[in-house]
């Protein structure tokens, strides 16, 4: 049987097919999800599918009514008829005009712990020459307000900020005294272990409405193991840092985030228990990333996607219990993919932006000058491959834009453009990862069937499908309710 | 190694379609794809013992990708006309 001439597949029923993208539903394989150009969606039949493609499709079938109104397929395919698919796509990428974000200042690689994971190299407590000096600090800050964003969100990462706790108020202090004349909005969070915390450091913090964000990776066995200091009390000292933070800075200043490793992924209710037992009413479940001692120690703590997958579903059902029983808490990851699927809007993270946010939605400033587009590619830097090295402070942010490295990215960073991607029902809601694609399979473009980013987006995608179709009263509210609150972008990066 | 032979008709699968289909299995199988008279054909070699069997995806799959090729096909100019509209240029608030 020959194809017919595609004028032949117009057929009777007077509609025009806008481009669309679908996936056969891997929970029940009769039936296709199916989303426009902006990521709005709907489920069907995918026999029916089949046949409004074709164009056999019977006018007064219900399918059509819904796809008219998802913008799967027009009577007036006239731009006029098109405008609000026009506005919903510009909706999705607002944040394409606003520059970074997020600007990440290293401030030191010292650090007293010993995190088996840690992807950071960390250096040895009395290594100063990883301290951030003076005049890199300076001129960071001068790059810092050359970017166009009106809000920019300033964190302070290591190693331990708080061992060069002076770096960090030398920066804030230049950035809020520039921002007299800039009228930026600005946010300051500090991304630590929060042990040994001085009354002096808390004071400044509150004074500059600091967001604290720290490790807690379950209950004291569990985080000891998986970060140990010499004297084995992290996880006491981790949960002292936490109320003094929240003492000063109020209970809603403090955030905690988990990391992953093979032994946690056997304890996913204990480690939501513990956070309800902290009192937060938010976790990040992360699974581990390929890059410092986590590649080194990837036998011991390492597992597949398939297996993170396992525990998220397990988080997903005790959370739900959590909820229901009357103590709010979200996942935050899976509330910025929520918020995607359930809203016109995004919020622009990293990892769920297209084009990538590396360089374009967060910037790295390390503690010698050199500037990354995102945390990952500092951390490449740190194991002796800094392939995606934007330059350094002393250069120009037309510099950074311009160079080599950004160049690189970009060309892997459109993922509507990649393979398999470009056909992806998701790409509308997902990001391209340039870097990480590189860090585990030497290709920025990457291979999307062994794609451990395509993997976990995808398989959290389909979980989120699975549950909102198919789930419980209770499930199908908590998404709901995770699904409209404003996530906090910062919770998850 | 378990092994997958399947052959698509050329008249109703295009070969790219049935290409595209096999690469989605190339992460658990090695995958060849021959053209032979008036068909495609697909060999899906396991690359491990737990592999999964992929014979109904792999028709899925196929299907899958006329059907995607027959929307590009149909939709490619408007795509080109309301992304252009959509996005150029980006105008800073």
């Amino acid at each position: 049987m020959k194809f017919r001439d595609v004028n032949a597949f117009e057929g009777s029923t007077g509609y025009t097919l806008l481009p669309f993208r679908f996936r056969r539903l891997p929970f029940d394989r009769t039936r296709a999800l199916v989303t426009n150009l902006a990521g709005d969606w709907l489920i069907c039949a995918h026999a029916d599918l089949g046949d409004l493609i074709k164009g056999t499709l019977d006018s007064e079938h219900p399918l059509i009514k819904d796809a008219l109104g998802r913008f799967l397929v027009a009577k007036d395919p006239s731009r006029s008829a098109l405008t609000p698919l026009i506005s919903q796509m510009r909706t999705r990428k607002a944040y394409l005009a606003q520059g970074p974000k997020l600007h990440i200042f290293v401030v030191s690689l010292r650090c007293h712990h010993t995190c088996t994971y840690c992807q950071v190299s960390r250096r040895p407590l009395g290594d100063s020459a990883f301290d951030m000096a003076s005049d890199a600090g300076s001129l960071a800050v001068e790059r810092l307000f050359e970017w166009p964003g009106k809000e920019l969100t300033v964190e302070f990462q290591g190693g331990e900020p708080l061992l060069h706790f002076d770096r960090v108020k030398m920066l804030t202090e230049a950035i809020v005294h520039r921002n007299r004349t800039e009228g930026r909005q600005l946010r300051f969070v500090i991304a630590s272990t929060l042990h040994d915390l001085t009354d002096d450091q808390l004071a400044f913090m509150r004074e500059h409405r600091f967001a604290l964000s720290t490790s807690l990776d379950g209950p004291d066995w569990l985080h000891n193991a998986n970060r140990p200091r010499p004297e084995k009390d992290s996880h006491r000292r981790t949960i002292e840092g936490i109320e003094r933070g929240r003492r000063a800075l109020g209970d809603d200043a403090v955030s905690a985030l988990t990391t992953l490793t093979r032994k946690s992924l056997d304890h996913p209710t204990a480690i939501i228990d513990e956070y309800r037992t902290r009192g937060f009413n938010a976790i990040s479940l992360r699974p581990l990333s390929p890059y410092g001692f986590a590649l080194k120690t990837a036998g011991r703590n390492g597992y597949a996607m398939a297996d993170f997958l396992r525990f998220y579903r397990t988080a997903l059902d005790h959370l739900v219990t959590l909820n229901h029983s009357g103590f709010p808490m979200v996942e935050t990851y899976g509330q910025m993919l929520l918020s995607q699927l359930i809203t016109p809007f995004s919020h622009g993270y990293v990892d769920l932006r297209s084009p990538t946010g590396a360089g374009l939605g967060a910037m790295v400033y390390d503690f010698d000058g050199r500037v990354y587009p995102s945390d990952e590619a500092r951390m490449l830097a740190a194991m002796g491959d800094a392939s995606f090295s934007l330059g350094s402070v002393h250069d120009s942010v037309q510099d950074w834009l311009a160079s080599p490295a950004m160049a690189r990215i970009m060309e892997a960073g459109v993922a509507e453009s990649l393979p398999t991607c470009s056909d992806c029902a998701y790409v509308p809601l997902c990001g391209a990862d340039p870097v990480d694609h590189y860090a585990r399979q030497k290709d920025p473009v990457g291979h999307r069937p062994t794609s451990s980013f395509c993997a976990r987006q995808m398989g959290l995608f389909d979980l989120f499908i699975e549950q909102w179709e198919t789930g419980s009263g209770a499930m199908r509210a908590m998404l709901e309710d995770w699904a409209v609150a404003r996530p906090d972008v910062r919770e998850a990066a | 190694m378990a092994t997958i032979e399947a052959d698509f008709d050329l008249g109703l699968y295009p070969a790219s379609a049935v290409m595209a289909a096999a690469h989605h299995f190339s992460g658990t199988h090695k995958a060849s794809v021959t053209t032979t008279g008036n068909a495609t054909r697909v060999l899906l070699k396991a690359r491990t013992d737990d592999a999964p069997d992929v014979t109904a995806d792999l028709s899925d799959a196929v299907i899958d990708e006329t059907l995607r090729a027959m929307v590009r096909a149909r939709t490619q100019t408007l795509h080109d006309v309301l992304v252009r509209a959509a996005f150029d240029p980006i105008v800073a608030p």
